[in-house]
């Protein structure tokens, strides 16, 4: 077959260009810090292991955006939000239960509780936007509900500005988690281990939810096909809500591991964790649940370990600033060069 | 005949004459003096209260820096106004916010303030940036701006181009000040190396650099790594990773609540931080924030910042901050500046004020600006004052001080000079 | 179908009441109605001496059940029947949900006077209780609340129940009291400047209207509503007989004397006023250029603000005396021409900058085109101010040291916000003609037609790409000329003032005003910009206002205020017959009071749910 010369437009020239700078970039600042040895091993797999907790964070999170996506077809721009309020309600469930002494005696059932506190109030601002702000734009252009979903976050945060104030507050000390452990001859600090087990765990429940139960099921076929599963007898309407309300759990659920990580809670917590979550997300695959799981994993190492690897060895000053760069550039690159991401679905792009 | 002798006589006892005004004055006479001042005189009518300015952060993020520099200026006015204020009039505050992260913020708020035409003076900003459009629209109608809080050199360096202009002063000590004292002390300490982490504000970033300046100057430190947290910072083991990784003598973050104390807290036990000195300046000193999130890891931590003790601190200004503020302990570290600013404004309004026969206070702009920049051995609450010719009025004394465990409760104690 | 709709009318009533409420416990809870607390709407009511009761939080309240009210009545009198009857069931039923609203708020006092929520809620004081009930303790003070909620609530129901031209002319008087009452820091001064503190006096008194002045307006603004809207006025009956011709000059000679007017206005008002018209300027020259991404392009940018940013950090490096170039312009020309220099360099740098970020992500569809620009927008924010390119932009400390804005040859410079507005003006009338012109132009409706379906216009012929670079480009230059403006205003450039929320601020903007549009996009601009600015105790609210902003234009009117006839036609779909309300007939004008949430999205999906 006769095959028509590809045309060199500017735009590809410009991608072209992206790419081999990437690329080049990487491998020039890595082999420069990697070389230049300043940074010890220990001190790399501290950053790893720190990246790994907050990847498994970002997971959490991320896994909302990627539900409600397979379902909806829409970013919900307001979920950064559910789980700034997460973490808000347990802080107050947390001071609560330290006045009456609960978390020094019983600290793992203070814990659970502030975690189901947490989860429920995350389940309950997620379904409750959805039935006010987003149910009624259900069939409406694309960018509409995006734009909502924008002010909804908007209204949200100042909300919680104005109900709890701009101070920062954080999480009441908890001795069960403080200090480094030593696992398997690697040093973790406690609320690292921690962090990573439930956010595990949880994944797991979630997996198992979405792959075994009717619900979870249910879920599926309406991100497949919407109008087929309602002919179907599938309650729709009830599977959006049900969607919300697992992505806020979860996001709940980040929002108490978060603030006990970070020990900062504020208003505004919940802008850059979901942003960088929804790029976990886009990055495994939207609507693809493992996808999102391995996406922020990935996201939470690549902030941590990145700026250092890349720039340290041309003594580039404060590479800690640029660590949210990292993310943006991700997402700019895998939303350039390959949309559909990890695990992606062709056609939700 | 007998007409014009009694309009004559009906006239001269209506309005004050030029002499008698010029005799309750000691031999001044009001109208004359405000008619040869550039930007005339505030009158205060009898009965009225004298106006007084601030211009602090007083909302958002940084609203503690600001309320709590507005608290400590309120304190001085409710102690002046129980002596029966300033020659007869009580002091009455305007308060605008002048924000912190943007500069036209500051522009804003002197836009506002200056729609209050008997303004005598303005106290304020609290962040630098927010000083230099502000003070330009002051100086405009001769209103003086005196910070308690910028600490930017460029604010009183006539060369700069950020230079606030002569109706501008601050009782805050300049940043060039504090650092040179940190480095010193470094430097006396025997510290070779030295890290450095700022929070991109210019008060952070300035102070770092005048220290990493001068502790090269005065004793040939190296500095090992410049590093930097973000506003909303939450992880800070990355950046602690990097400078663990030279394991530096002495680590310098100028920074505040909550990032300093974040900070701090990861610090403790960090691996390769186990021998590194701690040190932070007056962002964090006295912040009980700051102990009540870093706890015990701040044992031996050691801040730089101007003193403000002692018996008439602890037992009468402290329980009137609290009845202003309704706080317990101080919420920044300007609060103590901010009530010498405003006492040297009543003293000097009390030195250049002119009083006619009715009473009228005529306050001359400049005259009362030069008299408040002339202001030598003013003993204030942070130590004693005297204004330069760039009229950087504070007292250049710097302590260090460091966090001891005293009678089972953590507390600053001056170890240096 | 007798019981039907005296169900459902029940059930409305409940629901309008019990939502009101709830939205009287979150302005209470949020500290909304605290902020507003202390300045009084008319002076003196209910007081002899010192602060009087009608202060504007206890105006917002009312005012919600006012407007609560008004909407229920006007459902409930399209079920009722039109007899005495029917009119008292829709008064009753406006009574009947304040009372309910009334009852919420109250309960909330009740229980919040007995328990203590500070530790949680910080702006639930003592202060707002006692501001709640009037200082008359949680009991007695439940009971005024009410009492004073039924009877506000059923006014508007009554009001409801007034002719066309009578509900209109109270409703007109209302509002022309309120505005006049809030723009109280900005009139007074005005009136100050312009020597009239007779007329100064006579309107306002701490900081509020005086009792008097309220009654004059309110009853002037309603007498002539009333008289231009009755069905015989002879002086609206004259304008409507006069040829078209001759109304469009009328129209045109409004518009000439409202713009003569603004260009006295920062000579008879103080610096705080010209200070927020100039910030507004800002504002809207970012408007009209996001405009053309968003409105006429249908690219939804979501980081515009890297163009503000890029702007002006290259008219500082290039014209200030210590950037980190050393001010390359100024040492070249002097500082006259400095910054008209480096005007056209700034745009060429901002067009290339749009091209750059456009052109990797053509491909991608809306939202995500929108995710990836809110990524461009926040590099650029870090960028600019990290330590890594502090040797280029200066770091946490910025540019400073810009020199003032000149006109050249007349040797004029530039600086109080009173001269500044001037070339904001200009700069934003040339920007407003040239988004004017490109709207309708080929280029605009090849825009068009890429928004509406892209595979049909790329069928018809239109070069996708390349049209959709010149919107990036476009948007671009326009966001850089504002960012120029800005820093040379300022005269310094900090990188705190490049955040995201100013690129949401301006989507609200042209989402509130109307995508599309000159005048919605100026009206935006007014309203989100100035108004928080002139009122400065909505603080950091005004975000708030933006956020529930787009969700209720997304949800009530997504084609904003002043759409455009396209965009109106785009968005709302046949309206099902029960819920019209009166549209306007002129097209692309009138500011339609839709009441209620109307189904904009196609038959089958109900509003309510």
């Amino acid at each position: 077959m006769f095959r028509r010369p590809r045309r060199i437009t500017l735009v590809g020239l410009v991608l072209w260009v992206v790419r081999i700078s990437v690329v080049v970039g990487v491998l020039a600042g890595s082999w420069a810090t990697l070389s230049e040895g300043r940074l010890s091993g220990g001190a790399w797999f501290g950053l790893l292991t720190s990246g790994l907790s907050q990847g498994a964070i970002y997971a959490l999170i991320a896994l909302g955006y990627t539900l409600v996506y397979g379902v909806l077809f829409m970013i919900n721009f307001a979920h950064g939000e559910v789980f700034m309020m997460g973490a808000f309600s347990g802080m107050f469930v947390a001071f609560g239960l330290a006045s009456t002494g609960l978390l020094e005696d019983q600290p793992v059932l203070a814990l659970l509780v502030i975690l189901a506190a947490a989860m429920l109030t995350s389940m309950i601002v997620a379904v409750t936007v959805e039935r006010i702000a987003y149910r009624p734009l259900r069939r409406a252009p694309r960018l509409v509900p995006l734009i909502t979903a924008i002010g909804a976050s908007l209204f949200l945060q100042y909300t919680a500005f104005g109900l709890f104030g701009p101070r920062v507050r954080r999480y009441p000390p908890v001795e069960l988690l403080e200090g480094r452990i030593d696992l398997l001859g690697i040093s973790i600090t406690r609320i690292q281990l921690l962090t990573i087990v439930a956010s595990l765990l949880l994944m797991i429940v979630l997996y198992y939810w979405v792959e075994r139960t009717r619900s979870g099921r249910a879920m599926r076929a309406v991100s497949e096909n919407k109008d087929v599963s309602a002919l179907m007898g599938i309650d729709v309407d009830r599977v959006i809500v049900t969607t919300f309300a697992v992505g806020g759990l979860l996001a709940g659920a980040a929002g108490v591991l978060y603030a006990f990580l970070f020990n900062r809670v504020e208003f505004i917590m919940g802008v850059l964790p979901g942003i960088k979550a929804f790029t976990a997300a886009v990055l495994g695959g939207i609507g693809s649940v493992p996808g999102a799981m391995l996406g922020g994993l990935m996201i939470g190492m690549l902030e941590n370990v990145g700026p250092q690897l890349l720039l340290l060895g041309f003594d580039v000053p404060s590479t800690n600033q640029l660590r949210d760069v990292v993310a943006f550039v991700v997402l700019v690159l895998v939303l350039v060069f390959r949309p559909t991401g990890l695990f992606g679905r062709k056609e939700l792009i | 005949m007998v007409l014009a002798l009694i309009l004559a006589a009906c006239q001269a006892s209506a309005s004050a004459s030029p002499t008698e005004s010029a005799a309750a004055n000691g031999g001044e006479d009001p109208a004359a003096i405000c008619a040869a001042d550039e930007f005339g005189c505030v009158e205060v009518a009898a009965g009225d209260d004298i106006l007084i300015g601030t211009a602090l952060s007083i909302t958002g993020g940084p609203a503690n820096l600001g309320l709590d520099s507005q608290w400590g200026a309120e304190v001085a006015g409710n102690f002046k106004n129980d002596e029966g204020g300033v020659l007869g009039h009580q002091i009455s505050w305007v308060h605008e916010d002048a924000g912190c992260a943007e500069a036209e913020t500051g522009q804003t708020a002197a836009q506002s303030l200056v729609v209050n035409e008997q303004l005598v003076a303005v106290i304020g900003t609290s962040c630098s940036r927010t000083a230099v459009p502000a003070a330009p629209v002051l100086a405009g109608l001769g209103i003086t701006l005196f910070s308690p809080a910028n600490t930017s050199p460029t604010l009183t360096d006539p060369t700069s181009p950020e230079f606030a202009g002569e109706f501008y002063g601050r009782t805050a000590h300049n940043d060039l000040v504090q650092g040179a004292a940190v480095a010193k002390f470094a430097c006396e300490q025997g510290f070779e190396t030295a890290a450095t982490v700022h929070d991109g504000s210019t008060y952070a970033d300035n102070l770092r650099q005048v220290f990493e300046r001068e502790f090269d100057e005065q004793c040939g430190g190296t500095i090992t790594s410049q590093q930097a947290v973000a506003i909303g910072e939450v992880d800070m083991t990355a950046v602690l990773t990097t400078i663990a990784a030279d394991s530096p003598d002495f680590l310098y973050y100028p920074i505040f609540h909550p990032e300093g104390t974040l900070l701090t807290a990861a610090a403790e036990g960090f691996p390769g931080l186990e021998d590194t000195q701690l040190g932070s300046s007056d962002g964090l000193l006295g912040d009980p924030n700051f102990l009540d999130g870093a706890g015990d890891a701040s044992l031996g931590m050691v801040m730089s910042g101007p003193a403000c003790a002692g018996d008439f601190y602890e037992n009468t200004f402290l329980p009137a901050y609290s009845d202003v503020s309704g706080e317990d302990t101080p919420v920044s570290v300007f609060h103590c500046h901010a009530y010498d600013a405003a006492n040297m404004i009543f003293a000097t309004i009390e030195e250049v004020a002119l009083e006619d026969a009715d009473g009228t206070l005529f306050i001359p702009r400049t005259a009362f600006r030069d008299t408040l920049f002339a202001t030598e051995n003013y003993e204030g609450l942070t130590g004693i004052l005297t204004c330069d010719e760039n009229r950087d009025c504070a007292d250049p004394d710097i302590r260090v001080s460091e966090i001891q465990e005293v009678d089972g409760e953590l507390a600053w104690v001056v170890i240096w000079p | 179908m007798v019981a039907a709709p005296r169900e459902g009318l029940l059930r409305r009533t409940v629901t309008a009441g019990l939502v009101a409420g709830v939205v009287l416990v979150y302005l209470s809870m949020v500290g909304l109605v605290e902020a507003f607390s202390h300045r009084q709407a008319v002076t003196g009511i209910g007081a002899e001496a010192g602060p009087g009761l009608l202060t504007l939080g206890r105006v917002m309240i009312g005012g919600a059940v006012f407007l609560g009210g008004l909407i229920l009545s006007g459902r409930l009198s399209q079920l009722a029947a039109p007899s005495a009857v029917g009119r008292l069931m829709v008064v009753g039923g406006a009574a009947l949900s304040g009372l309910i609203a009334g009852s919420v708020l109250a309960l909330f006092v009740l229980v919040v006077s007995v328990i203590d929520v500070r530790g949680v809620f910080l702006s639930v004081t003592p202060a707002l209780l006692d501001y709640l009930t009037f200082d008359q303790g949680p009991a007695l003070g439940a009971l005024i609340i009410l009492m004073s909620l039924g009877i506000i609530s059923a006014l508007a129901g009554g009001i409801r129940l007034l002719g066309l031209q009578d509900r209109g002319a109270v409703l007109k008087a209302l509002t022309a009291a309120l505005l006049i009452s809030l723009l109280e820091p900005l009139l007074r001064p005005i009136l100050g400047q312009l020597e009239l503190a007779d007329v100064n006096r006579f309107l306002y008194a701490g900081g509020g209207l005086t009792q008097p002045a309220a009654a004059v307006i309110l009853g002037g603004v309603a007498a002539a509503s009333w008289a231009w809207a009755r069905p015989a006025a002879p002086l609206r009956q004259r304008v409507r007989d006069l040829p078209g011709e001759q109304r469009r000059m009328i129209g045109i000679g409004a518009a000439l004397a409202a713009f003569i007017g603004l260009l006295i206005l920062p000579q008879i008002s103080t610096g705080f006023v010209s200070l927020v018209l100039v910030n507004v300027g800002f504002f809207l020259l970012l408007a009209l250029g996001l405009n053309i991404v968003v409105g006429y392009a249908g690219l939804l940018d979501l980081g515009y603000v890297a163009f503000y940013a890029v702007g002006a950090y290259t008219v500082a490096v290039l014209i200030s005396p210590s950037s980190s170039a050393g001010g390359p312009i100024t040492e070249l020309v002097g500082t006259a021409w400095a910054f008209w220099v480096a005007l056209p360099i700034v745009m060429i740098t901002a067009a290339l900058v749009g091209i750059f970020i456009g052109a990797p992500v053509l491909r991608l569809r809306g939202d995500y085109l929108a995710i990836v620009t809110l990524g461009f927008g926040e590099i650029a924010r870090i960028l600019f101010g990290s330590d890594a390119l502090r040797p280029w932009v200066g770091g946490p400390g910025g540019v400073i040291g810009l020199p003032n804005l000149q006109l050249p040859v007349v040797g004029f410079q530039f600086t109080s916000p009173s001269q500044y507005i001037y070339p904001v003006i200009a700069f934003s009338a040339l920007a407003a003609f040239v988004a004017w012109r490109l709207a309708n132009s080929r280029t605009g409706r090849a825009w068009n037609a890429i928004r509406e379906d892209e595979s049909v216009a790329a069928a018809t012929g239109v070069n996708i790409t390349n049209y959709k670079l010149l919107a990036f480009a476009l948007g671009g230059t326009l966001g850089g000329l504002a960012g120029a403006l800005f820093a040379v205003q300022l005269r310094s450039v900090y990188p705190g003032t490049f955040n995201i929320i100013v690129s949401f601020t301006v989507l609200a903007i042209i989402i509130l005003g109307g995508m599309g549009t000159i005048r919605g996009v100026m009206v935006g601009a007014l309203i989100l910009v100035g108004l928080p600015e002139a009122l400065r105790e909505f603080g950091e609210y005004r975000f708030l206002l933006y956020g529930a902003a787009l969700v209720a234009m997304m949800l009530l009117r997504p084609e904003g205020l002043f759409p455009s006839r396209i965009r109106r036609a785009e968005l709302h779909e046949e309206l099902p017959p029960e819920e019209q309300e009166q549209l306007p007939k002129s097209g692309g004008g009138g500011l339609a009071v839709s009441a209620g949430p109307i189904s904009t999205y196609g038959p089958g999906s109900q509003p309510g749910g």
